[in-house]
């Protein structure tokens, strides 16, 4: 495990500088900087691994890969997420009582970056690489230029949802609520704070 | 030089802020660059140049390496597409690198891996062609590393 902790302006400073529309919202950083999972794996629920659908990351045995140096589609992350009882529901990013969101973002390559809905529908995690874990407001919060040479994560293209039940049969609630709970003993420690208030 | 340039010989032009090239002439004094000059000794600048060049070259590999790597770091900590980390512009430099001293770059890789915990997986599979990890440690950083460095001291990297 690498965890490493940053203090509050070095935390504002890289994620304004990557997500320029941040400074616009109000984030608060939940984890520290941590370079064992990142928005897939965070999006299942898992801290220990990276998840990919590709050689070299963690994947269920059976679906489809992509090339390491090619662009994994939204075909490769739907059979992945129907097996954790997710269902595309279009765009519709509002919050649904008794449901659960994930959102799929992309740009003109493939797919970038995942973030899930906040249980309870205050805003949207994610977890953008080995950086610090955020609920940020608005999925728009990250989203950049659609440009491969950007290095952004374009738009939302996708979002799939699944009941709380469901979440509850696949113990992504079990792991979920051991996250909150280690993350909340890393708050009580270190300085978290919204990078900026409304 | 201002004088040549608003030499009274120059046509004046309507709504031109230039002189016509025709009607400029140089100066009639001894050019002061020229008369200025010294060349110096073609031998001693020979020596020096071939002891500079293989000083650069010793140096520079690990230097050029550190500071793509840090880059590349810097530069992709938000992503968690692979593709988009390896289209960086650093990755690819440093892949490049290895056409220069391959076993070295192997070998900064393993080093890196090992003290950042920077992603190389891919770089190396692809410079050594051979992936010692297991499926079942695939996405465990810990495990993969432990796994490259294993192999690298196996092999003689490092």
């Amino acid at each position: 495990m690498a965890r490493r902790y940053r203090n509050i302006k070095e935390i504002r400073a890289s994620f304004l500088l990557e997500f320029p529309r941040l400074a616009f919202d109000s984030v608060s950083i939940k984890s520290p900087w941590d370079d064992d999972y990142q928005c897939i794996a965070w999006s299942e629920c898992y801290t220990d691994r990276k998840s990919w659908p590709a050689k070299g990351y963690a994947w269920p045995e059976g679906l489809p890969l992509a090339d390491p140096d090619d662009t994994a589609t939204i075909d490769h992350f739907l059979p992945r997420f129907s097996l954790l009882g997710y269902k595309p529901c279009g765009l519709n990013d509002s919050f649904e009582l008794g449901y659960q969101k994930v959102a799929l973002y992309a740009n003109d390559q493939g797919v970038t970056h995942m973030a899930r809905q906040h249980i309870f529908g205050i805003g949207w995690l994610s977890k953008p690489g080995k950086m610090e874990d955020v609920l940020h407001k608005k999925l728009a919060d990250l989203e950049g230029a659609m440009s491969i040479a950007a290095f952004e994560y374009g738009k939302v293209v996708l979002i799939l949802k699944r009941s709380w039940w469901s979440a509850m049969v696949k113990l992504c609630i079990l792991r979920c609520l051991w996250h909150a709970f280690d993350f909340w003993i890393y708050r009580l420690d270190k300085d978290w704070e919204i990078v900026r208030e409304d | 030089m201002d004088e040549c340039f608003h030499n009274s010989k120059a046509p004046v032009l309507e709504g031109a802020w230039f002189p016509r090239a025709t009607t400029w002439e140089p100066p009639e004094q001894e050019n002061d660059l020229v008369g200025g000059w010294e060349f110096p000794d073609l031998e001693l600048v020979g020596e020096t140049h071939i002891t500079f060049v293989t000083e650069v070259q010793e140096v520079s590999l690990a230097e050029k390496f550190r500071t793509q790597a840090d880059k590349w770091a810097r530069e992709t900590q938000h992503l968690s597409s692979p593709s988009q980390m390896m289209a960086h512009p650093s990755y690819q430099a440093i892949l490049g690198m290895a056409q220069e001293n391959k076993r070295e770059i192997i070998r900064l890789l393993l080093l890196d891996l090992q003290e950042n915990r920077n992603e190389w997986f891919w770089a190396l599979s692809y410079l050594t062609q051979d992936n010692p990890i297991k499926p079942s440690d695939a996405g465990k950083m810990d495990r993969m590393i432990s796994t490259w460095l294993n192999w690298g001291r196996k092999n003689g990297f490092i």
